[in-house]
């Protein structure tokens, strides 16, 4: 959710610098976006829909963790010439690559699951097991490679929303908000649309 | 993206095309950062439900 938040934060100042600069809110035209649909209906199937998450063995949804992820990182690289999608390309390698070097699973220690839930049943997750039905792996600290990359960081302690993401996360936060927030410079200016029309 | 919002824009008129782009856009991007990212242990959309809860 902190990166959905991320997009309505870049959206709400992307629209009100167009507003300050008098010009229209266009956004870019993007290349491959049926790539993004792909992937995240595979995840969907993986990880979401009920029905089908609970039979899906891990091996097979961390494969598809992993090809998503990839064919998002084409589509980064195909539209890299939008202000923004190179650090969301940034961001999502960082993400693959702690993936990838972790058996397919994004690591999260013991310390920040307890935190996450911490009325947890005793037999709710154990050390080296999915986490659930998402795309995270509860590993120790010190058997994670790239461990500073992993979902180690949290939300504040006063945040009544607990979650854990990764600096690849943030990275993408970052992203998402520079692009929306770069078009709302990047439009033609409204008087001169009005003279045209 | 552009074939897609002109097939759009044929069916519901010029007038919402801006607006028609500016949807799928930010649907794209939405989408892409929840792929991209490993945001919802514990605290997402999908594990705040209860019938997801662990």
């Amino acid at each position: 959710m902190i990166l959905v938040a991320a997009v309505v934060v870049g959206l709400i100042a992307g629209l009100i610098r167009a507003t300050i600069t008098k010009r229209s809110y266009q956004p870019h035209s993007l290349n491959l976006i049926w790539v993004v649909f792909v992937a995240l209906f595979a995840q969907w199937i993986v990880f979401g829909f009920l029905f089908t998450r609970t039979i899906i063995p891990d091996l097979y949804a961390s494969l598809v963790l992993v090809l998503s992820q990839v064919l998002l990182l084409i589509f980064a690289w195909k539209n890299r010439q939008v202000p923004g999608f190179w650090l969301l390309g940034i961001g999502l390698l960082l993400n693959l690559a702690v993936i990838l070097l972790n058996g397919g699973w994004m690591p999260i220690s013991p310390g920040t699951v307890r935190w996450l839930v911490p009325d947890a049943a005793p037999d709710a997750w154990q050390i080296g097991e999915r986490l659930a039905y998402g795309k995270d792996k509860v590993l120790l600290v010190e058997n994670t490679r790239l461990w500073f990359l992993s979902d180690r960081l949290h939300t504040p302690e006063w945040l009544f929303y607990r979650v854990a993401f990764s600096v690849g996360d943030v990275v993408i936060a970052l992203g998402a908000i520079w692009l929306l927030w770069s078009i709302g410079g990047s439009g033609e200016p409204k008087l001169k649309k009005e003279k045209i029309e | 993206m552009n074939k897609i919002i002109n097939t759009y824009s044929a069916l519901v008129g010029k007038a919402v095309k801006a607006k028609a782009k500016l949807i799928l856009f930010v649907l794209v991007l939405v989408l892409f950062v929840l792929g991209s990212g490993a945001p919802e242990a514990g605290g997402g959309v999908i594990n705040s439900l209860p019938i997801f809860r662990f």
